[in-house]
C-alpha cells in the first residue's frame, strides 16, 4: 500500500468535500444576513412612520428573533450534511485502498 | 489449564469464511447518516410554493387596505393551505437517530445557541414560520390594512424563510 499517495487521496478528498460545500455555505449565510439587515431596516422606518402598534412592534421582534434561530439552525444542519459527506468520502477511499490490496470489495 | 492460542490458519474454513462475511458486513456498514433523504415531493412543493407565495405579495403590494381585505381572502387561504400542507410532510419524514447528532445538539444548546429538538429538520421550522407570518398579515390587513414597511419587513422575512428551507432541502441530495 502507498501511504503517501492514500494520505495524498484523503487530503484532496477533504479539500473538494469541503471546498463545493463551504462556498454554499459562504452564498447562503450572506443572503440571509443581508435580508436580516433589510428587515431591520424596514422595521426601523415601519415604526417611525406609525405602521407598527405597540403588538405588532413585539410581534416583529418575535419574528425577527425566530428567523435567526432558523437561520442557526439550518447552518448546523447543512454542516452536518457536509461532516456526513466527508466521513463518507473518506471512509470510501479508505475502503477501496483496503480493497486493492486484499481484493476483497468492501464498498 | 493454560488457555490455547487458537492461530488463524488452525481455524476452520468454515470458520473463517463466517468471520470474513462478518467483517465485511460491518466494514461495508460504516458509513453514516447525519441528516435525513433528500424528499422530491418536498422539495417540489417548496419550489411551487415558492413561486405562489411570492405571486401572492406581489398582488399585496405595495399596501393594502382594510376595506377590501375579503377580496384578498381567498389567496390568503390558498397560500396557507399550501404552506400548511408541506409542513405536514416536512414534520412526518423519517429523521436519522445518531449519537454525533445527539452530542452536536447538546454541547451548542448548552453553549447558549437555541436550538429546537434533533429530531425537526429546519425546513419545518421555517414553513411554520411562514404560515405565522401569512396569518398575521391575513389578520392585520382586515384589522387595519397593511403598510408598506409591515408589508416589506414581513415578505423578506417570508424569502428568508423559502430560501433556508430550499437551500436546505437541495442540499440533501448527495
Amino acid at each position: 500500500m502507498d501511504l503517501n499517495a492514500l494520505t495524498q487521496e484523503l487530503e484532496q478528498t477533504i479539500t473538494t468535500t469541503v471546498a463545493e460545500d463551504a462556498n454554499t455555505l459562504k452564498g447562503f449565510s450572506q443572503s440571509q444576513l443581508r435580508t436580516f439587515a433589510e428587515q431591520a431596516e424596514y422595521l426601523a422606518k415601519g415604526i417611525v412612520k406609525g405602521e407598527f402598534d405597540e403588538a405588532m412592534q413585539q410581534a416583529a421582534k418575535d419574528h425577527l428573533s425566530r428567523s435567526v434561530q432558523n437561520f442557526v439552525h439550518t447552518l448546523v444542519s447543512l454542516t452536518l450534511v457536509t461532516m456526513e459527506k466527508l466521513y463518507n468520502a473518506l471512509v470510501k477511499v479508505l475502503w477501496q485502498a483496503i480493497g486493492k490490496v486484499t481484493g476483497i470489495q468492501l464498498v | 489449564m493454560p488457555h490455547r492460542l487458537i492461530t488463524q490458519a488452525k481455524l476452520p474454513t468454515a470458520v473463517k469464511t463466517c468471520l470474513l462475511a462478518v467483517s465485511v458486513l460491518f466494514l461495508s456498514s460504516c458509513t453514516t447518516q447525519l441528516a435525513p433523504s433528500y424528499h422530491n415531493t418536498l422539495y417540489l412543493g417548496l419550489v411551487d410554493a415558492n413561486q405562489k407565495v411570492m405571486t401572492h405579495f406581489a398582488s399585496l403590494s405595495p399596501s393594502t387596505q382594510a376595506v377590501s381585505c375579503h377580496t384578498r381572502k381567498a389567496s390568503f387561504d390558498n397560500v396557507i393551505g399550501q404552506i400548511d400542507a408541506l409542513t405536514i410532510l416536512a414534520k412526518t419524514r423519517p429523521m436519522p437517530e445518531n449519537a454525533v447528532i445527539d452530542a452536536l445538539y447538546q454541547a451548542l444548546t448548552e453553549r447558549g445557541v437555541p436550538l429546537p429538538p434533533a429530531d425537526e429538520a429546519p425546513s419545518v421550522g421555517a414553513l411554520i414560520e411562514i404560515s405565522t407570518v401569512l396569518k398575521d398579515l391575513k389578520r392585520i390587513d382586515c384589522e387595519k390594512g397593511i403598510g408598506p414597511n409591515v408589508l416589506a419587513f414581513y415578505q423578506k422575512g417570508v424569502e428568508g424563510a423559502l430560501t433556508r428551507s430550499l437551500t436546505y432541502e437541495s442540499f440533501l441530495v448527495r
